[in-house]
């Protein structure tokens, strides 16, 4: 019987050093973002903890700032 | 105990898109000086007439005003109360930096909150976060997209096929 191999996804900013993630950049944000205006949970996503906080926030400031949309189809 | 201890504060304020552009230009003013009053502005930038990802009282459209600078502490409550009360400022957002923060000026691309124009296929974490020295810094950028390169077979002509054909049922 062979056993499922679960392999770790490494976290993108970890690799990349990022010390902060900026609510304006709404190019890094969108891709962690999907199409219900929802936050990716990081099973699927592969960051850490420490850096999906600031991603977390990141996107709740950027929502507030409309840069983001809160939900999907909020601009008809 | 005399001494003032200033932290770095950024302010993003939205201007209702419809206000005509002498209107935004005097607001804007008055808002810069009452700010250059109490904080010491370090960058500022202007995004004019940007859609918003969502309705704000019935505006589509909002002027931003995007700005870093150093304050006292208790100024900012005086701050943020005024920018509350102002009829023509629709949204504000009033927020530290935390302490290794470089301000950068975004282009029109990094603000397109369009998920339909999302391209996937580019890195997801950009080059600016990387740590000069690192190892990382050093690496060059990897290729995001790889060519697949479809292998096309030399096609037999229809002749050949129908002989072999031929063959195989005279073996039969």
């Amino acid at each position: 019987m062979v056993k499922n191999s679960s392999v770790r996804k490494l976290c993108k900013f970890c690799a990349a050093h990022a010390e902060f993630i900026d609510y304006k950049d709404v190019r890094i944000l969108r891709r962690y973002i999907n199409l219900d205006g929802k936050i990716q949970p990081r099973k699927y996503s592969g960051v850490c903890l420490k850096h999906q906080r600031m991603l977390s926030n990141a996107i709740k400031k950027a929502r507030i700032a409309a840069l983001v949309p809160f939900v999907r189809d909020a601009v008809l | 105990m005399t001494e003032k201890t200033t932290n770095s504060y950024e302010l993003l304020a939205i201007f209702a898109g419809s206000l005509r552009e002498s209107e935004f230009k005097k607001e804007l003013e008055r808002l810069e000086t009452e700010l250059a009053r109490i904080a010491k502005i370090l960058n500022k930038v202007v995004w004019a007439s940007r859609p918003l990802a969502y309705k704000i009282d019935g505006e589509m459209t909002g002027n931003y005003f995007v700005t870093h600078f150093e304050a006292e502490g208790k100024e900012i409550n005086k701050l943020d109360n005024s920018l509350r009360l102002d009829p023509k400022i629709i949204r504000h957002l009033i927020c530290k930096t935390p302490k290794n923060y470089k301000w950068r000026e975004y282009t029109e691309e990094d603000l397109e909150h369009d998920f339909t124009k999302l391209d996937r296929t580019e890195a997801a974490v950009e080059p600016r976060f990387v740590k000069k020295g690192t190892a990382a810094a050093k690496r060059p950028a990897a290729a995001t997209t790889k060519k697949i390169e479809k292998k096309i077979e030399p096609q037999a002509d229809a002749g050949e096929i129908d002989k072999q054909l031929d063959d195989i049922l005279a073996d039969l």
